[in-house]
């Protein structure tokens, strides 16, 4: 397999953010031991491989744990108070993500399944209540 | 990846130690930096002339409008021909540019190395603050999500309660016992004593996270000079042995971690440091540990083997970690009242052991220590660096 052509196929973090702004999640999937992985990563920290293919989530996942941000940076100043999750997406792999529609920490529960949706002005990656 | 002895590896003392008024500093990080520097060599009583490297922990220099922060240390300090190098491993920038410096020392590379820590950051309001700091986390995947470093701490505070069932007063004790110590802490960022009640009604930076489980933003400079063994007898000094120094890393992102009860370069870093002295964590009479945040502390002294996992939030309630508790834990008053001044944070632990070992810790003096160790680490310890101290 020529090592070059698959991890082309693997989205660059710029893709995979304005595709997610989109409410589409995209990762990619290690072609040796089917790791799936969103973040950028070009060697898979179990097998070692170097090959990925693109995935494109179904956008399911559960909360794996959260906050609730009350005091927020510059970026999201306009957003408090919201959601920041860490999510266990179907196809296995976990993101990070934020949910604008969750301003109550008595709304959301560690494992409570969400669904990506495309984020307000395309920041991050966004998830509602599924 | 761990060594289990110290084999070729040459004796390291710390002869010499000083650090700023944490809180807010007037004067530029350089010439702040520089007077620490300038105040942990003549502490030493060595002559400054041996000083071959000088080691800069620093990590938002630019705020400063300042970068290049080594030469201008060390022309300052007469030292123009030391060779310098600037350290940024975000809030652990401290504690690695001193592993840094053990290595330099321990491996015959240099005799003498000063290491400067130093941040200032009350230039900017604490909204820009924030946002500057989110630039050590995974920026398009953490602060790009909306993730500030409470709320990457109170990611991990979630789950850990969720796990345990452990509880915000828990936390809170943290808070009041660092609050605490601090009182008796001239250098400290923060004098104030605060209850339980007043940690649990201060408003939310981050759920479960409030107010006071946050440290706050702070100035200051912190120094130690590191020279060999074989210098520290040549000019009669004791010092503070360097028994162990260890670094460890962790996934840069919490979505990758297999576990958000712990911080694996945290047990890295330990492993290392425990191994290298020769001792186990039940041989440390005290610690300065990276206490950011409430559950940070938490997280630290039970990834370093100093209380069972899932038992760390017992610690404070108990009084296990209190100044008179069997293992005090912070008692400088940590970054959570001490203050947090990034770069100068993990030089300033070991400023505090060095206090400590040498009897000169005053009214927050830990009874007959003979052991202590620091712990620091970086954003959610994608760095982390822990050293073991013994008085000589």
């Amino acid at each position: 397999m020529n090592a070059a052509t698959p991890r082309a196929e693997a989205a660059s973090i710029g893709e995979a953010l304005s595709s997610a702004g989109r409410g589409v999640l995209v990762g990619r999937k290690c072609l040796g031991c089917a790791r799936v992985a969103f973040i950028d990563q070009l060697r898979c920290p179990a097998c070692h491989k170097q090959d990925f293919a693109r995935v494109e989530s179904r956008g399911e996942g559960e909360v794996v744990s959260f906050t609730v941000v009350a005091f927020p940076a510059q970026a999201f100043a306009a957003h408090g108070p919201f959601a920041f999750v860490v999510v266990r997406m179907a196809e296995g792999g976990a993101t990070t993500g934020w949910m604008p529609s969750v301003s109550d920490p008595r709304d959301l529960k560690v494992g409570a399944r969400v669904r990506v949706v495309p984020s307000p002005e395309g920041r991050g990656i966004a998830f509602e209540k599924a | 990846m761990g060594r289990s002895t110290r084999g070729g590896l040459r004796g390291v003392r710390m002869v010499g130690a000083a650090m700023s008024k944490f809180g807010k500093m007037d004067r530029s990080m350089r010439e702040e930096a520089a007077q620490t520097g300038l105040a942990a060599l003549n502490r030493s009583g060595l002559d400054p002339a041996v000083v071959e490297e000088i080691l800069v922990a620093n990590a938002f220099g630019l705020v400063d409008h300042q970068g290049h922060l080594g030469p201008l240390i060390a022309t300052s300090l007469g030292l123009e021909g030391a060779a310098t190098a600037t350290v940024e491993s975000a809030c652990a920038s401290g504690g690695v540019a001193l592993q840094l410096a053990y290595t330099s020392v321990a491996s015959g590379h240099t005799d003498a190395t000063l290491v400067v820590g130093v941040e200032k950051v009350s230039q900017v309001d604490s909204k820009t603050a924030t946002t500057y700091f989110t630039y050590g986390s995974d920026v398009p995947f953490e602060a790009g999500c909306g993730a500030t470093f409470p709320a990457l701490y109170a990611t991990l505070a979630t789950a850990y309660l969720h796990k345990y069932g452990a509880t915000e007063e828990q936390l809170a004790h943290v808070a009041v016992k660092n609050h605490k110590n601090a009182l008796a802490n001239p250098n400290a960022h923060l004098h104030k004593a605060i209850s339980v009640e007043q940690v649990l009604k201060s408003p939310y930076v981050a759920w479960p996270l409030k107010f006071y489980d946050c440290c706050p933003f702070s100035d200051g400079a912190a120094a130690v000079l590191l020279v060999s063994e074989a210098l520290a007898k040549a000019w009669g000094v004791g010092g503070v042995e360097v028994l162990g120094s260890g670094r460890g890393g962790s996934a840069a992102q919490l979505s990758t971690r297999a576990s958000l009860v712990e911080i694996p370069g945290t047990r890295q870093a330990a492993a290392q440091a425990f191994s290298q002295a020769g001792l186990r964590p039940k041989d440390v009479d005290f610690a300065e540990v990276h206490d950011c945040f409430t559950i940070a502390e938490v997280l630290a002294i039970e990834d370093l083997g100093l209380v069972k996992k899932g038992k760390g939030a017992e610690a404070a309630v108990d009084g296990l970690t209190s100044l008179s508790g069997d293992l005090p834990v912070n008692p400088s008053g940590g970054l959570k009242a001490k203050g947090h001044p990034v770069g100068a944070t993990g030089v300033g632990q070991a400023v505090e052991v060095f206090e400590q070992l040498d009897g000169r810790a005053g009214a927050r003096q830990v009874k007959g220590a003979e052991v202590g160790l620091s712990h620091n680490i970086g954003a959610t310890g994608g760095s982390c660096a822990v050293h073991v101290f013994r008085r000589v």
